[in-house]
């Protein structure tokens, strides 16, 4: 399988920043919004329409909130309630599709969709349409909140939702951040021109060279059939999809920052070295960043203020443990509504708690000045934990989530070591260390001849990877 | 400087690049010195001609390794897994010896999961290569009826000469022809994927007891006294029945036969079956005929000898793999048999 949206990038950015170079700012918007449109529609038409009722819809709501008294909360949530009834109707028509609807809309769904009733179940959802939603959302609730003016630019706005470099997978961007800078004009120099190569190059190393090839090396059968394998293998096994997943996602909001960076429009970071995290506070602010501001901004807070109204203190036990919880829940089921992922809610929900209980009426140090040896064994639990938490975003479901377990704990049975993911593994270990000691883009600080030899090795690297018919997968998060 | 409103670019600018450009083309030379050096090449199995094929790098290895060395190779036996598995050198040279009182080297060149088409390419590229003076060619009717089989089990024997053809330049064809780093970097592409160190587990060994290209023959045996369950064998089911014979086969006799204009003898020998194979046929015995009455007459047409292997050689029921295949005790009776066979066609 080939990397669609790898392609469509490679193929399609150069022609667009090409174009897009020589209009004016104006005029740069409309052809940012074209090109997203097409980008999205190249899918399916039936994306693209849905994308435009998503933003006429949150658009007009918005100058509803804006015009009512006290923040508009009814059209507030009756915003909230649309956005979130399209996507659920979405990730669910594949289900209810073919028995569920009136004939003649059922047929026209099924002629559009180019399938058929009885094959309903190839329904595709429209890629991003969750980040799109809590996007939206968080659009609805800075315009009621007062913190950011109904925009009145349909196109502008429309290019925040639909901006082709963050439509699939984020980075989650808030509206109050985001349209600003589609209304001001955008320089592009040499700076960016090298800050957004480097953070391609970063991308195509996470995602096409150490990703997928590690991908490519896990058995297919590991989440369905975790029994044929034993405790050795799934513990390995584990570790490498635990280090492709954050690899894969990673490279890929590297590379979509990186597009982003030459249309002069900066998108946020999405990941910090998460496994280098010291606790799960740590790890929520290094792992999936823009969605874990997102949670916090409106579920957590919200939900931890509505605690407090009804007082108890902040030492009290339920509003310590309720809170995180909830948050983790509603972040598993936003994934798929399913018990593996809900299962891995609860299971960072559960972290977290854990985590607050034992510092409830203690004073709070920053890892960063605990004793080393406590650092140690905090990037080593949170990681051991992070990657159990693993299991069940890997599997199709509950009873081979349990089966994984098993197989887990049934040690010894034969310890594997696949030295060829080493290869891989170990250079993009390198590559976190050195993030995590001098920063993101520490490297084009380097002496040219260090940067360069930099460079070459991923060039030799890609190389290598180029003719090994890897399965060059879909960005794991541009399925949800 | 590249100023507009948007762009502003200033001198210098991609220094970064170019310095890892040449970083990376001196890399890429080194290695191709490295793969050039015997130590090196001790230590890696096979450089590859881009094929998709367990065996093929490792017998074109072994046959430019006895070339260079200055071995003669008199012969070589082309043909399909039917070769590969039943033709061995030294036992056929047994044979030949008992009858002319000289031995002859012949190589093996037998290509799991190849046709009649895939003979007539590799004959006169080998006839080309290492000038033997006589070609065998193994032939059953499944060679003539097999279509796309490559396709269905994944596999690509084509030389470069096919797969990049002459006036359609290509850089994976340059490459190919002109370097060996490349070439390695081929055979050990596959890597990433599962069972990948099995697999060259499994080439090293195969290397490594390859003589003559002959890895020695099959140790197990099958009952073939059996009519063939059709569940279990239906791939050649559905390679016999119908018996249809492809034009791209039919080609490669033809292919087979030009290696004559070589200067280069070509016998085409019947390969042996067990009875029970006529089953297979729809229309049993006729359609065996069909295949024998063909050859026959394309051999006559052309002036090469066929050597029927039925019923003159008697194979012991014990001397089968499959309903197809020849097993070592089996494989050293047909080339045994088979060199005095072709010691009569001097």
């Amino acid at each position: 399988m080939t990397n669609e949206l790898l392609l469509k990038f490679l193929i399609g950015v150069p022609g667009t920043l090409l174009i897009y170079y020589l209009l004016p700012r104006r005029g740069q918007n409309y052809w940012l919004l074209l090109v997203s449109y097409v980008f999205y529609v190249s899918y399916e038409v039936y994306f693209g329409l849905t994308l435009a009722a998503v933003t006429l819809i949150t658009y007009f709501i918005a100058h509803r909130i804006e015009a009512a008294e006290g923040g508009g909360r009814v059209w507030l949530w009756a915003g909230i309630a649309a956005n979130v009834l399209i996507m659920l109707a979405w990730k669910y028509l594949a289900v209810w599709l073919p028995a569920g609807l009136w004939p003649p809309v059922q047929r026209g769904l099924a002629l559009m969709m180019r399938t058929t009733a009885s094959t309903a179940g190839n329904i595709l959802m429209p890629l991003g349409l969750s980040f799109v939603m809590l996007q939206q959302i968080s659009y609805l609730f800075d315009v009621s909140r007062g913190q950011l003016a109904a925009s009145r630019d349909l196109v502008d706005f429309s290019l925040y939702t639909a901006y082709f470099p963050k439509l699939i997978a984020g980075p989650l961007e808030r509206a109050c951040d985001f349209i600003p800078k589609l209304a001001t004009p955008r320089t592009v120099k040499n700076e960016q021109v090298i800050r957004g190569f480097t953070l391609v190059m970063l991308g195509i190393f996470r995602k096409v060279i150490v990703a997928d090839p590690l991908n490519t090396m896990l058995p297919t059968d590991l989440f369905s059939q975790p029994g044929a394998y034993s405790g050795g293998a799934l513990l390995v096994w584990l570790l490498i999809y635990g280090i492709a997943l954050y690899n894969d996602f990673a490279g890929y909001t590297n590379i979509v920052r990186g597009i982003s960076t030459w249309i002069g429009i900066e998108l946020s970071a999405n990941f910090r070295q998460p496994y280098f995290a010291r606790n799960f506070t740590e790890f929520w602010n290094r792992w999936h960043i823009t969605f874990t501001y997102w949670l916090r901004d409106y579920i957590f807070m919200p939900v931890t203020r509505a605690m407090l109204r009804r007082s108890r203190g902040r030492r009290n036990v339920w509003n310590a443990s309720l809170p995180p919880l909830l948050t983790m829940l509603i972040s598993g089921l936003w994934h798929t509504i399913s018990l593996p992922l809900l299962l891995w809610g609860l299971l960072h929900g559960i972290y977290q708690v854990a985590e607050r209980l034992a510092a409830l009426g203690k004073p709070v140090t920053p890892p960063d000045q605990w004793p080393l040896w406590r650092q140690m064994v905090g990037m080593a639990g949170v990681t051991s934990l992070a990657m159990l938490a693993v299991i069940p975003f890997g599997a199709t479901d509950i009873s081979a989530v349990g089966a994984y377990l098993v197989g887990l704990v049934q040690w010894p049975g034969g310890f594997l070591i696949p030295y060829r993911a080493l290869w891989l593994i170990i250079p993009a270990l390198c590559l976190d260390i050195i993030q995590y000691r001098g920063g993101e883009l520490t490297m084009t600080e380097w002496p040219l001849l260090a940067r360069s030899a930099a460079l070459a090795l991923i060039l030799l690297m890609l190389l290598a990877v180029l003719r090994a018919e890897v399965e060059l997968t879909p960005f794991i998060y541009q399925g949800f | 400087m590249l100023k507009n409103p948007t762009l502003r670019l200033r001198p210098p600018l991609g220094r970064t690049v170019l310095v890892a450009l040449l970083i990376l083309v001196i890399t890429l030379l080194i290695l191709e010195g490295l793969a050039r050096l015997p130590a090196v090449q001790s230590l890696l199995i096979a450089p590859s001609i881009g094929e998709n094929h367990d065996h093929l790098a490792i017998k074109l290895q072994q046959l430019d390794q006895m070339a260079a060395a200055g071995e003669s190779i008199e012969c070589i036996a082309v043909g399909s897994s039917m070769i590969e598995q039943g033709f061995a050198p030294a036992a056929f040279s047994t044979g030949y010896e008992q009858t002319t009182g000289q031995p002859m080297s012949c190589y093996n060149f037998g290509l799991i999961g190849t046709g009649a088409a895939e003979a007539g390419i590799w004959a006169p590229l080998l006839a080309e290569r290492y000038h033997p003076r006589l070609i065998i060619y193994g032939v059953s009717a499944r060679d003539l009826s097999v279509a796309d089989l490559q396709w269905r089990l994944g596999l690509d024997v084509f030389p470069p000469s096919v797969r990049h053809p002459p006036g359609q330049p290509s850089l994976d064809g340059w490459l190919t022809n002109h370097s060996m780093a490349y070439r390695y970097y081929l055979f050990y592409r596959f890597w990433p994927w599962n069972g990948y160190t099995a697999r060259l587990i499994r080439l090293r060994d195969y290397q490594q007891n390859l003589e003559w290209g002959f890895r020695g023959g099959a140790t197990d045996q099958r009952d073939i006294t059996q009519i063939p369950d059709r569940q279990t064998n239906q791939h050649i089911y559905q390679d016999m029945s119908p018996y249809e014979m492809r034009e791209a086969n039919l080609d490669g006799l033809s292919n087979i036969a030009a290696v004559q204009e070589q200067g280069v003898q070509v016998i085409f020998v019947e390969m042996p079956l067990p009875d029970t194979f006529m089953y297979f046929f729809e229309n049993g015995q006729d359609d065996y005929q069909l295949f024998l009455d063909t050859v026959s007459t394309f051999t006559a047409d052309h002036g090469i000898p066929f050597i029927r292997s039925r019923p003159t050689l008697f194979i012991p029921d014990d001397g089968w793999m499959d309903y197809t295949h020849l097993n070592r005790t089996g494989a050293l009776i047909f080339s045994e048999w088979l060199g005095t066979q072709v010691a009569l066609h001097p």
